[in-house]
C-alpha cells in the first residue's frame, strides 16, 4: 500500500511531517518526531510556526549538508524513542561514531548549529579519543594540520618531557640573574636596595603604560618608603631588582595591562605563597639571541612577573604613592581607578 | 584539508575537554597556529601525577607553570590527583587558592593516604575566596582554621570530606557546615583521630547524608544530626553514639550500621522511611511502641548484631505496608551466639498477612531459630510471591536437608516460590 492509500483509510495514523531547506536549496520533509528531537528546529515550529509546509519550510543553517543532515536524523530516529535501553543508546552510539574523521568534524559542526547537545558530546568525545596518547605530528597526519609553527616545531613537544625548551631556557636565565642579585645583595646595604627599589616601581609602571623609560627621573621617588613586611621578604626584593633589569632591556610593551588589572589580585595572592616558597623563582636577563616566537613568550612571562611585582608593592605603597592606578580595597579586589594615563609628575 | 581547526572556538575547547589530563591539553599547543592557545582557555584542569612517568618537580613545575599561563575566566572542573611524585604537599594549597579565585565550580583534591600522612593544609585564605565553589572533595587534608577568618561558601552543594583532619575542632566543624546555606549533600569519612569529638551536622537543607566513622578508638564520640529535610541517610560503621534532632518527614532510604547500642533511638526520626537498612544493636526491651513505619516497603536486617530477631519482629509489626524483606549477614561475622530465643509471636504481623511479597535470606545456616522463622513467614505470608534462601557452601548433604525441610513446610500462599541457591 502506498503512503497515501494508507492516509486516507486511517487518517488518524498519518505522520506530520517538517519541512527543511538545506544550504544548497534542496528541501526534504522529515518526520515531525525526529526533526522535533533538535532543539533548533523545535524551537522554529514551535515559535514561529514554520515548516508546516514545503513553502514555510525552515531553512537549515549552512553547516548543515544533506549528508550531515541525514546522519543527524539517522542519530534522532534511533534516540528519540523512549522504550531504548541505556545500553541500546550505548551500543548504537559506539556504532554511531566509527566514521573518518572528515566527517566526525563535519557532523560536530552540524549537529552543534542545530544545538543537538548530546550528539555535539558524542562527536567531541570521540576526535578527543583520536587525539589521546598521540604524538603531535600523529595528529597533524590524521586531520591535515598545516605545520606552521616553526621554532616550536623543532622543540620537543611538551607530550615526551616535561620540561619543554623555552621553559628551560628561561629557568637558565633566570638562574643567571639569580647569582648575579646575590652578589649584589651581598655588597649593597639595605637602604640602597631600598632606593633603587623605588626607581624600578616607577619604570615598571612606566612599563605598564608602554612607555620608554629612558633616564626615568627619580628624583620624586627619592623619600623613603617605610620599613614593610613586604620588603624585609628577601624574595620580594629579588623581584625587584628583576623588574629594574627588564627595563634596562629597553623593552616596550605591545599589550596594555588593561585587561590583565583584573589578574593582579589573583597574581597577586598566588605570589604569596609561592615566593616565600619556591627556591625556583630566579629571574634573569632576557637574551637577545632568542628567536622571535619564543620572545613573544618569555615577554609574556615577563609581564607577567612586573604585573605580579607591581601588585605587591601597590598594596604595601598604598596610597603615600602616586600614580596610584590600583586601588585595593578591604576586602582585597584591586581596581583600576582611572586611565593609564593619569599620572602625575 | 583542515576541517578540524575549522570549528569554532567553543567546539575545540569541548573537544580539548574530553581529553583525560592537562598534560594531554597543554601537548596540543605544538600542533599549530590554530591551537597554540587554546589550550589556555580549557575550563577543565586535571593534574594527576599517579601514572605519569615524571619526576617530582617537574610535575610541580609543570602545574606552577599551566595555572600560571592558563586563562580560562571560570573553571569548570579541576582536579588534583597526587600521589607519592608531589613533591611538596604544601604547593596544593597555593593551588587551590588559585583555582578558587579564578572561579572554580568544581574542585577535587584527592591525595593518596598511603603517601603522605596528612599534612597538606588547605589555607584559611581557601574559604572566602571560593564564591563560585558547587562541588569540593577533599581527601587527606588539613583544614586550617582561625578564629578570626571567615568561612563562607555560598553556593556550595556537594561536599565530601575524606580523612581530613580540623584542627579547629568541633567549633570549626560547625562553622563550616553552617557557612554552606545551599548544601544538599554532604560525604564524611572519619579515618584518623581528626580532633572533632562531636561532630555537628546542624544543615537546613541537607539532603543527602554519609558518615563513615572507623576509628579505633572509642572515645565517647558523639554525631549529632539536625537535618529535616534530609532524604537519603546513611551512617557507615559508626563507633560513637549517634543522636538525631528533629524528624525526617522527607526521608526515603536510611541505612545505619551501629555499634554502639545506645544509637538505635534515632529510629524515632525517620519513620517515614521507605528503603530501610539496619545493622545495629538492640537493648532487649527498649523497643517503645507507638512508631510506625507507614511508608516502609523494603527492610534490610543484618543478622550479626545480638537481638536482631526481637528487631524484625517489631519492625514487622510496625510496618503495615512491608512488601520485601531481606536478611543478610556481614562479611567475616558468623552466626550469632547465643542464638536468639524465637518465641512465637500471639500477633501474626499485618504486614505478612497483607503486603509482604518477597523473603530473602542469605547465608543461611539451618539452625533451630533460623528454620522456626523461615517456617513462620511461610506459615502466615498469605502474599508472599518468591522465597529465596541461599546458603554458604557446605556439604551437599546438610543443604539436600535444609531444602527438604522448608520445601515440606506449609505455606500459605498458593503462589509463593521457593527458591534455593
Amino acid at each position: 500500500m502506498s503512503e497515501s492509500d494508507m492516509a486516507i483509510i486511517k487518517p488518524d495514523m498519518m505522520k506530520s511531517y517538517i519541512w527543511l531547506e538545506t544550504s544548497d536549496g534542496s528541501i526534504q520533509q522529515v518526520e515531525q518526531e525526529v526533526a522535533m528531537f533538535c532543539p533548533m528546529i523545535c524551537h522554529q515550529v514551535l515559535q514561529k510556526g514554520a515548516g508546516s509546509s514545503k513553502n514555510s519550510a525552515i531553512s537549515l543553517p549552512h553547516k548543515v549538508n544533506p549528508p550531515m543532515l541525514s546522519l543527524i536524523f539517522d542519530y534522532c530516529r534511533f534516540h528519540q524513542l523512549p522504550g531504548r535501553s541505556n545500553k541500546e543508546r550505548k551500543v548504537y552510539d559506539e556504532k554511531f561514531m566509527r566514521m573518518d574523521t572528515k566527517r566526525l568534524c563535519e557532523l560536530t559542526s552540524a549537529a552543534d548549529s542545530l544545538q543537538l547537545k548530546p550528539l555535539v558530546d558524542l562527536t567531541s568525545r570521540a576526535l578527543a579519543r583520536i587525539i589521546e596518547g598521540k604524538s603531535p605530528e600523529e595528529i597533524r597526519e590524521i586531520f591535515h594540520l598545516p605545520d606552521d609553527l616553526t621554532e616550536e616545531e623543532k622543540l620537543e613537544p611538551l607530550k615526551n618531557t616535561m620540561d619543554d625548551p623555552r621553559i628551560r631556557l628561561l629557568n637558565r636565565l633566570y638562574a643567571k640573574k639569580r647569582k648575579e642579585l646575590k652578589e649584589r645583595a651581598k655588597l649593597k646595604s639595605i637602604e640602597v636596595e631600598e632606593r633603587v627599589d623605588e626607581r624600578s616601581v616607577d619604570d615598571l609602571l612606566s612599563f605598564i603604560n608602554g612607555r620608554d623609560h629612558k633616564g626615568v627621573n627619580t628624583s620624586k621617588s627619592k623619600k623613603k618608603n617605610k620599613k614593610r613586611k613586604e620588603h624585609k621578604n628577601g624574595t620580594c626584593k629579588v623581584f625587584n631588582k628583576d623588574s629594574h633589569n627588564l627595563h634596562s632591556k629597553q623593552r616596550s610593551v605591545e599589550e596594555t595591562s588593561s585587561s590583565s588589572l583584573g589578574r593582579v589580585s589573583n597574581l597577586h595572592s598566588m605570589e604569596d605563597d609561592i615566593f616565600s616558597k619556591k627556591a625556583e623563582f630566579e629571574d634573569g636577563y632576557i637574551d637577545d639571541e632568542i628567536d622571535p616566537a619564543l620572545k613573544e613568550m618569555l615577554d609574556r612571562e615577563v609581564e607577567e612577573f612586573a604585573r605580579r611585582l607591581n601588585s605587591s608593592w601597590v598594596l604595601s605603597v598604598g596610597q603615600e604613592r602616586q600614580p596610584v592606578h590600583f586601588s585595593i580595597n578591604g576586602n582585597g579586589d584591586t581596581r583600576r581607578l582611572t586611565g593609564p594615563a593619569a599620572r602625575h609628575k | 584539508m583542515d576541517r578540524i581547526s575549522q570549528l569554532p572556538d567553543h567546539l575545540l575547547l569541548k573537544i580539548l575537554s574530553f581529553l583525560p589530563t592537562t598534560k594531554e591539553v597543554v601537548a596540543t599547543m605544538v600542533l599549530s597556529k590554530r591551537w597554540q592557545f587554546l589550550w589556555t582557555l580549557v575550563p577543565r584542569l586535571v593534574y594527576d601525577d599517579i601514572h605519569q612517568n615524571t619526576t617530582k618537580e617537574t610535575f610541580s613545575k609543570f602545574v606552577d607553570r599551566s595555572l600560571l599561563l592558563h586563562e580560562a575566566p571560570v573553571l569548570d572542573y579541576v582536579r588534583f590527583k597526587l600521589g607519592e611524585k608531589s613533591s611538596d604537599v604544601d604547593d596544593i594549597g597555593v593551588w587551590a587558592r588559585t583555582v578558587a579565585r579564578r572561579h572554580v565550580r568544581e574542585l577535587f583534591i584527592e591525595i593518596d593516604r598511603s603517601s603522605f600522612p596528612t599534612t597538606a593544609i588547605l589555607p584559611k585564605s581557601f574559604y572566602t575566596v571560593s564564591g563560585m565553589l558547587v562541588t569540593l572533595k577533599l581527601n587527606n587534608m588539613v583544614l586550617a582554621d582561625d578564629v578570626s577568618s571567615p568561612v563562607s561558601f555560598p553556593s556550595l552543594k556537594k561536599l565530601s570530606l575524606d580523612n581530613i583532619k580540623y584542627p579547629g575542632g568541633d567549633k570549626y566543624v560547625n562553622r563550616l557546615l553552617s557557612n554552606c546555606p545551599l548544601l544538599e549533600d554532604l560525604h564524611v569519612d572519619r579515618w584518623t583521630d581528626d580532633n572533632v569529638t562531636v561532630f555537628n551536622v546542624r544543615v537546613p537543607s541537607l539532603k543527602i547524608l554519609y558518615m563513615r566513622d572507623i576509628k579505633d578508638s572509642y572515645g565517647g564520640e558523639m554525631l549529632v544530626i539536625d537535618a529535616p529535610s534530609l532524604e537519603t541517610f546513611t551512617i557507615d560503621d559508626s563507633s560513637g553514639v549517634c543522636v538525631v534532632k528533629n524528624q525526617m518527614p522527607n526521608i526515603v532510604t536510611a541505612d545505619f550500621d551501629f555499634f554502639d547500642s545506645r544509637s538505635w533511638k534515632i529510629l524515632s526520626s525517620i519513620t517515614q522511611v521507605k528503603d530501610l537498612c539496619l545493622c545495629l544493636s538492640f537493648p532487649r526491651n527498649a523497643y517503645p511502641n507507638g512508631w510506625v513505619f507507614h511508608r516502609l516497603v523494603n527492610f534490610k536486617l543484618c543478622r550479626c548484631k545480638p537481638l536482631w530477631l526481637n528487631l524484625l519482629m517489631c519492625v514487622l509489626r510496625d510496618s503495615p505496608k512491608l512488601r520485601t524483606l531481606k536478611l543478610y549477614q556481614k562479611q567475616g561475622y558468623q552466626a550469632h551466639q547465643p542464638n536468639p530465643i524465637w518465641s512465637e509471636l500471639s500477633l501474626v504481623p499485618e504486614c505478612l498477612l497483607t503486603s509482604l511479597e518477597t523473603l530473602e535470606w542469605t547465608n543461611y545456616e539451618g539452625t533451630k531459630e533460623e528454620k522456626e522463622v523461615v517456617e513462620f513467614i511461610l506459615r502466615n505470608g498469605r502474599c508472599l510471591k518468591k522465597v529465596t534462601i541461599s546458603s554458604k557452601p557446605t556439604d551437599s548433604d546438610k543443604k539436600l536437608e535444609m531444602i527438604k525441610e522448608l520445601a515440606l513446610s506449609f505455606r500459605r500462599s498458593p503462589v509463593c516460590q521457593l527458591v534455593f541457591d
